[in-house]
């Protein structure tokens, strides 16, 4: 059985759900809460890190992820806690389209509304000693806390960087608990460096790659577009070793053997 | 009976607000984080008789005021419809919720039908005619009058429970179908369903959804759906549901003043777990504001003397 590794779990009941349903307080995964926009900094030429300050007690895990609304849009943005602590959770967010866009050009001291607890994250797999963490571009983020937390329980994870341009690195200064490096070729360096478990993240095709390739066990997080992110519209859904998955309920992390299916 | 009480087809409910189908899924994930039986009532994702696994991804975009979908109709099927999520949901929901269905063919939506309106979690059959037939060369069978006539007399055949027929707004005409619905017996109408639409991404050049089109939702659409519920109401006589880019307790207002009896809140409940609990909490305020003592009262109310 996976561990997981998950912060101490603290009973809050959920903010508004309470106050609407009146006396029924439930302790769910999903909640919601009003973020300020603290800190911002340019990591390359479209990736920028927020640090965003508010009720960061909904994460439970790293490789869950966040869903932040836009002002005046109306879908709300899906992407992975980076890292987060007590009041805080920082988000690396690249530009792709308006919402993305208008994210990056929002005034310090914004207030968003983000909902967290969103998805299963990582964990750690039994008998695990030497962990590798493998980033396909911003799919560095989620690896971000993990490492910390991987660290923190005194593992020292090897981490990996692809990108597809070189100008385009960021983030090896992001692991302070890891060894982590850029990768020119990335499943070539991988083939060299000793491991007996992975982590990834990057885009679906990397890491349907990266599952094929690898003899050990690993688990992997990828992006998708999303509807509501919380599993109820079925906007996400893939198939999966398992049969239909939803990635933003049942994943975003899976299990290598979950992604390995014929087409 | 209280302020927002109304009643659909004879049956009372506390509050016209009722989550649409295919924006809730059973009701499991926001069960997790509110009381269910704040709600008037639930319309459950569209059951198909076989389990659908849906079209490939992506099937959601954003649009101004709204979104697209193309989902497909994933469901696990009627079996595990009935065997699991109803009764799952029975343990959340104490009152009776709309079973939607979804058919491509008559002969599956009356055996759909007729097995869902058996179950005792079912107030209502809410049936999805915007679905291709796949025996009329695959056009809607929500676009003719004659096919919307001919699935609501299949439903009827089947079942004393009432029938409520949801209509697509991707007509040249929607109080021509209401009538033909009507005609063949059915117990009410819910309106409208999405509107086709699409989006093209211009970084590949490519539609954004793997399906090409998808179903606009969203408040894009509230004009459309309250222009629709405006003409059915002046076409037929059986209650209507409202729905289409409601997002507020006023769009609730607007919609009951339209003609419709109670309302339905779908994509709003996407960008905001909580908004049927908001909208809901906030009805009596409102009402107070625009000299509203009883909810049940303002069904049709701008349509004149």
């Amino acid at each position: 059985m996976t561990e997981r590794m998950t912060e101490e779990r603290v009973e809050i009941p959920c903010r508004d759900g309470d106050a609407a349903a009146g006396a029924d307080a439930r302790v769910g995964g999903l909640r919601e809460a009003v973020f300020r926009l603290a800190e911002r900094r340019q990591v390359s030429g479209d990736v920028q890190l927020l640090r965003l300050e508010g009720d960061s007690g909904g994460v439970r895990a790293p490789g869950q992820f966040a869903a932040v609304s836009v002002p005046g849009r109306f879908l709300r943005r899906p992407f992975s806690v980076c890292d987060w602590g007590d009041g805080w959770l920082t988000l690396l967010v690249q530009r792709v389209g308006a919402g993305t866009e208008q994210l990056q050009e929002l005034p310090l001291g914004s207030e968003l509304s983000i909902l967290t607890g969103l998805g299963r994250g990582f964990e750690r797999m039994p008998g695990m000693t030497r962990p590798l963490l493998l980033g396909g571009g911003s799919g560095l983020s989620p690896l971000v806390g993990l490492c910390r937390r991987l660290a923190a329980k005194g593992f020292r994870p090897v981490v990996l960087l692809g990108f597809r341009e070189e100008a385009e690195r960021f983030g090896a200064e992001f692991f302070p608990g890891g060894e982590a490096r850029y990768a020119g070729e990335i499943f070539g360096e991988l083939e060299k460096t000793e491991h007996d478990c992975f982590y990834g993240c990057g885009s679906l095709q990397m890491m349907r790659e990266l599952c094929r390739r690898e003899q050990v066990p690993g688990q992997v997080a990828f992006d998708v577009r999303m509807g509501c992110g919380f599993g109820a519209c079925m906007g996400c859904a893939l198939r999966t070793a398992g049969g239909m998955k939803r990635v933003c309920k049942d994943g975003p992390v899976f299990r290598k053997e979950e992604l390995l299916w014929e087409d | 009976m209280g302020r927002l009480s109304v009643s659909l087809c004879g049956i009372e409910l506390p509050n016209p607000v009722i989550p649409a189908s295919g924006c809730f899924g059973y009701g499991r994930e926001f069960a997790e984080i509110y009381d269910l039986n704040v709600l008037g009532s639930i319309a459950c994702k569209g059951t198909t008789r076989e389990p659908r696994d849906g079209n490939p991804l992506p099937r959601i975009a954003e649009t101004d005021g709204g979104m697209l979908n193309s989902v497909g109709l994933q469901n696990p099927g009627l079996r595990k419809v009935v065997e699991e999520e109803l009764p799952e949901l029975g343990r959340r929901f104490r009152r009776p919720v709309l079973a939607n269905v979804s058919g491509f063919s008559l002969e599956e939506y009356a055996e759909c039908c007729a097995v869902l309106a058996e179950q005792p979690q079912v107030g209502w059959l809410e049936v999805n005619i915007s679905c291709p037939n796949v025996h009329g060369g695959g056009m809607s069978f929500g676009t003719d009058p004659k096919m919307a006539e001919a699935v609501t007399a299949a439903v009827r055949a089947v079942t004393a429970k009432p029938v409520i027929m949801k209509l697509s707004p991707n007509v040249t005409n929607i109080a021509e179908i209401a009538r033909a619905c009507e005609a063949a017996g059915a117990d009410g109408l819910s309106l409208i369903n999405t509107l086709l639409g699409m989006r093209i991404d211009l970084r590949t050049r490519r539609p954004v959804l793997a399906n090409t089109t998808g179903g606009l939702s969203g408040p894009a659409l509230l004009p459309v759906a309250l222009r629709a519920v405006w003409q059915v109401y002046e076409a037929v006589r059986i209650p209507l549901i409202g729905l289409g880019g409601v997002d507020s307790a006023e769009d609730v207002i607007e919609m009951m003043l339209a003609g419709a009896v109670a309302v339905e809140v779908g994509a709003a409940n996407l960008r905001d777990p909580w908004a049927c609990p908001k909208i809901i909490r906030a009805l009596p305020e409102v009402m107070d504001r625009w000299g509203i003592r009883e909810l049940r009262t303002i069904t049709g109310g701008a349509h004149g003397a």
